[in-house]
């Protein structure tokens, strides 16, 4: 399995790439939602799942997944988005912007990869 | 190391930098930018804090940032304005922030800072409520997972369906339209998750499916009806329209109890806004108009809604890496010996007798640019704004002004200025140690200050500029200056000084760089903290580098501290000395002459004195200071650079080191003026005194580095101490 993350925060990121790459899931990094973009168009293959921090500099994780949600050389890809944030009224608009799920951090790791394998359909 | 353990390295280096982008934002704000950007920096500052504190269960932290982030979340949408008063107590609780994660980075138990001034800032917004409660509901514990209840329980097993009435049974139709897939949702792991509640039945119901040739492989197509045995027979409708929640504006859904034990399809599917969401306890309004309503219009960005929806600029592209700090130094080594074996090179030409104009010497010539240009290049990458560690000094500022009672304001000037990242990063105690004694000793309080006709508030300024190779750092005030009389008069008494002798203005206020000197009357709690200015002397040295102070009486005082570019390079002079070629710091040096042995003037049996421009200062002889033996010292290694000097002419070095006034270096010659790459002297020669570091010369040949300084301490030339012991600052009261 593919995943590209994108989390401003460096720990996260580090611990984001651990957990998969523990289970064997290939990782991609990217620090914001540009950076997010510029690394999905750069990619040989399209990833399997995308994982996005909301709150991030320069381009956010709502902006992110609009934007994506916009391609269709990307459409189907289930984006989750992670974050410390769980209220309703962002739920509904990452919703709106085309999520298709919500984690909380801190993220238990098998859970993640849980989640990760349902949405893909992959081990 | 464990992975864990260096992200957890990684963390609360992450913390620092956002702690600095924390109180550059807040500066600006404080300065009265009100940009929305900023703000979003700021915020995300402490939200990013919060993020990996979690993940580490460092619990007291996530509950001060979120605090903090609460309050600023008040700013950030508007409902709370920028102003002073908020903004200091913004600036505190940043500072509260940096002392936080300080402890728990010492792996110390933290308590959590009083947040009631961030909680006062919110009294009078819509977040009293909110924040007041600290039961928010963000669960900072470690491996507590809290997945949406999209995900919540999906991945454990499935429980046994209970013997539940059949009037339990809940009736799902799920119809998923046409987006569906392309955001990435997929029905079968919906049902998955819905198998979490219960037992279920799934029946795809097909009377939608379109002919095979008119088939979208984007479009479904299907309908689906699952009956779902809930294992808890207190199962809600909100429970199981969570598990679509995601997919709530991407499908019909229509979820009722059965009436009977026969399954009956409900006859008018409903969307789902007919349906209650679940609150989830946050500020949603009631009235909140369906979500299918406003399918164009529902915000998508965190822009507020009544915001101009104008695109967004095109950033430019990212154009930083982060590289181990490790690897640029092996570059940096690397690249010295480069420089070391390419003026091997030269030199081996030249004593192969290569013509000057001989293509090989011209060509060598164009490399030997080349490499100095790497050179600068190589240490540019190590070179850092001096901007963070002034910006630290804000903090400084605030905490002295503070407990001194004086008004202060800081000014800056040159924070772009570049210089080694080691030098920044051990200029921290040594500048706090500077501001602190500027505020408590320079500054006047507010009425002596008015009544010297000067401005109530206090200027501590601190700038930074390059001066050829070199960078100077300087702090300066505007208080009462150095009281030269006071300071003669204690260095009296203490000893320092003999009574009777005339110092200048200069040597008096280098008084103050003796160990344990004290003017204050009492040794206050801020500067008084057992180092004194020496100390400071002694970590700028230590940088290579050398500090000097000049103060007007009444008008205010100065020091500035001058650094190299780099502590890879050295400005040197090599200079021989009894068959030792040695290099002394360009810095040091004053003056160079060549005089004849006449002029050299014995003071008693053991000093001998030279003359520079209007005073006679003292003289030592190189070899003699270093201390190396006779037999050393007249032997001679047979080459023809090793003859003695002649006797007619010395030449000499007058150099000035900070502890001493100016003293002159007898060597046999000065050779040439070089940069030369510095070699650390190895863990196994501990401290040498006289040496500073080693090096290479261009003919292979290892030349030590003298540390002026130390040659003037061990030849007796210091400005009389006392031994400490005797004189413990509490003493000098």
């Amino acid at each position: 399995m593919r995943v590209l993350a994108i989390d401003d925060s460096r720990t996260i990121r580090d611990m984001v790439r651990l957990t998969l790459e523990r289970e064997g899931i290939e990782t991609t990094l990217a620090e914001d939602g540009l950076h997010g973009i510029e690394v999905l168009d750069g990619l040989e293959k399209r990833p399997d799942a995308i994982l996005t921090d909301l709150n991030m500099p320069r381009l956010d994780g709502f902006g992110f997944i609009e934007r994506i949600r916009k391609q269709e050389k990307y459409s189907g890809i289930p984006i989750l988005v992670l974050t410390t944030e769980n209220a309703r009224e962002l739920k509904l608009r990452a919703r709106a912007a085309g999520a298709t799920g919500w984690i909380v951090k801190p993220f238990d790791p098998a859970r993640l990869v849980g989640a990760l394998r349902t949405v893909t359909g992959l081990t | 190391m464990d992975p864990m353990d260096a992200i957890r390295v990684t963390f609360f280096e992450e913390c620092a930098e956002l702690l600095e982008s924390l109180e550059a934002g807040l500066l600006a704000l404080h300065a009265g930018t009100q940009d929305a950007d900023t703000v979003d920096a700021v915020f995300r500052a402490v939200h990013s804090i919060k993020g990996g504190a979690g993940a580490f269960g460092l619990k007291p932290l996530v509950a001060f940032s979120h605090e903090f982030e609460t309050a600023l979340d008040a700013l950030r949408s508007g409902r709370l304005a920028p102003d002073a008063a908020a903004v200091s107590v913004f600036l505190r609780a940043g500072d509260q922030l940096g002392d936080l994660i300080e402890t728990c980075r010492n792996g110390d138990t933290p308590t959590v800072p009083d947040t009631a001034d961030l909680m006062g800032l919110l009294a009078g917004t819509d977040d009293a409520a909110v924040s007041s409660d600290p039961a928010v509901d963000f669960a900072p514990v470690m491996l507590d997972l809290d997945v949406a209840p999209l995900f919540d329980d999906a991945f454990t097993d499935m429980p046994e369906a209970t013997g539940v009435p059949d009037n339990r049974t809940w009736i799902v139709t799920f119809e998923p339209l046409p987006d569906l897939l392309i955001s990435g949702n997929e029905p079968l792991f919906l049902f998955r998750a819905l198998e979490v509640l219960g037992r279920i039945e799934v029946e795809a119901l097909l009377e939608g499916l379109p002919p095979l040739g008119n088939m979208d492989p984007q479009v479904l197509g299907l309908r689906w009806m699952i009956r779902l045995i809930p294992s808890a027979p207190d199962l809600t409708e909100t429970e199981i329209e969570a598990i679509f929640e995601f997919a709530l504006d991407l499908c019909v859904l229509d979820i009722c109890l059965a009436p009977a034990p026969t399954i009956a399809l409900t006859s008018a599917p409903v969307t789902h806004q007919s349906v209650t969401p679940p609150m989830e306890g946050l500020r949603q309004q009631p009235d909140e108009p369906g979500l299918d309503s406003l399918p164009d219009t529902e915000p998508c960005s965190p822009r507020p809604p009544d915001a101009p929806a104008t695109p967004l600029p095109k950033p430019p592209p990212m154009t930083t890496i982060r590289v181990d700090l490790e690897r640029v130094d092996r570059l940096v080594n690397l690249v010295g010996e480069l420089v070391i074996s390419q003026s091997m090179l030269a030199q081996g030409m030249i004593r192969a007798g290569l013509d000057q104009h001989s293509e090989a010497v011209t060509n060598l010539d164009d490399l030997q640019q080349l490499t100095r240009d790497m050179q600068d290049s190589v240490m540019s990458i190590r070179a850092q704004p001096v901007k963070s560690l002034f910006q630290r000094m804000t903090r400084i500022v605030r905490e002295a002004a503070q407990s001194t009672g004086k008004d202060v304001r800081l000014e800056t000037d040159g924070e772009g200025t570049e210089i080694d990242k080691t030098v920044v990063e051990r200029l921290g105690d040594p500048l706090t140690h500077m501001i602190r004694n500027a505020i408590d000793h320079g500054l006047e309080d507010p009425k002596a200050r008015t009544a010297a006709g000067k401005q109530p508030t206090g200027v501590v300024r601190l700038s930074a500029r390059q001066q050829s190779d070199r960078v100077v750092i300087e702090v300066s005030d505007d208080g009462r200056g150095v009281d030269r009389d006071r300071v003669l008069e204690r260095a009296i008494a203490r000893g320092l000084v003999p009574a009777g002798k005339i110092l200048d203005a200069g040597e008096i206020d280098r008084l103050l760089f003796l160990p344990g000197f004290s003017t204050s009357e009492t040794v206050s709690s801020l500067s008084g903290r057992g180092v004194g200015m020496d100390v400071v002397q002694r970590a700028i040295r230590d940088l290579n580098g050398t500090i000097a102070i000049t103060s007007t009486e009444g008008l205010g005082c100065a020091i500035s501290i001058s650094l190299p570019l780099t502590l890879a390079i050295l400005d040197g002079m090599i200079v021989r000395s009894n068959c030792q070629r040695m290099v002394i710091p360009l810095s040091a040096i004053i003056e160079t002459q060549t005089i004849s042995a006449a002029r050299i003037e014995r003071l008693g049996s053991r000093q001998t004195v030279v003359q520079l421009h209007d005073h006679f200062v003292p003289m030592v002889d190189l070899a003699q200071g270093m201390g190396f033996p006779s037999a050393l010292r007249s032997r001679s290694d047979g080459s023809a650079d090793c003859d003695a000097a002649d006797d007619d002419d010395t030449a000499l070095l007058f150099v000035q080191s900070d502890d001493s006034g100016p003293f002159a270096i007898r060597v046999d010659a000065i050779e040439a003026q070089r940069q030369v790459v510095i070699k650390g002297l190895g863990e196994d020669f501990g401290h040498v005194p006289c040496v500073s570091a080693a090096t290479i010369l261009g003919d292979g040949h290892v030349a030590l580095i003298v540390d002026p300084a130390g040659i003037a301490a061990t030849s007796g030339l210091q400005t009389k101490r006392p031994t400490p012991a005797l004189f413990p600052e509490s003493s000098l009261q």
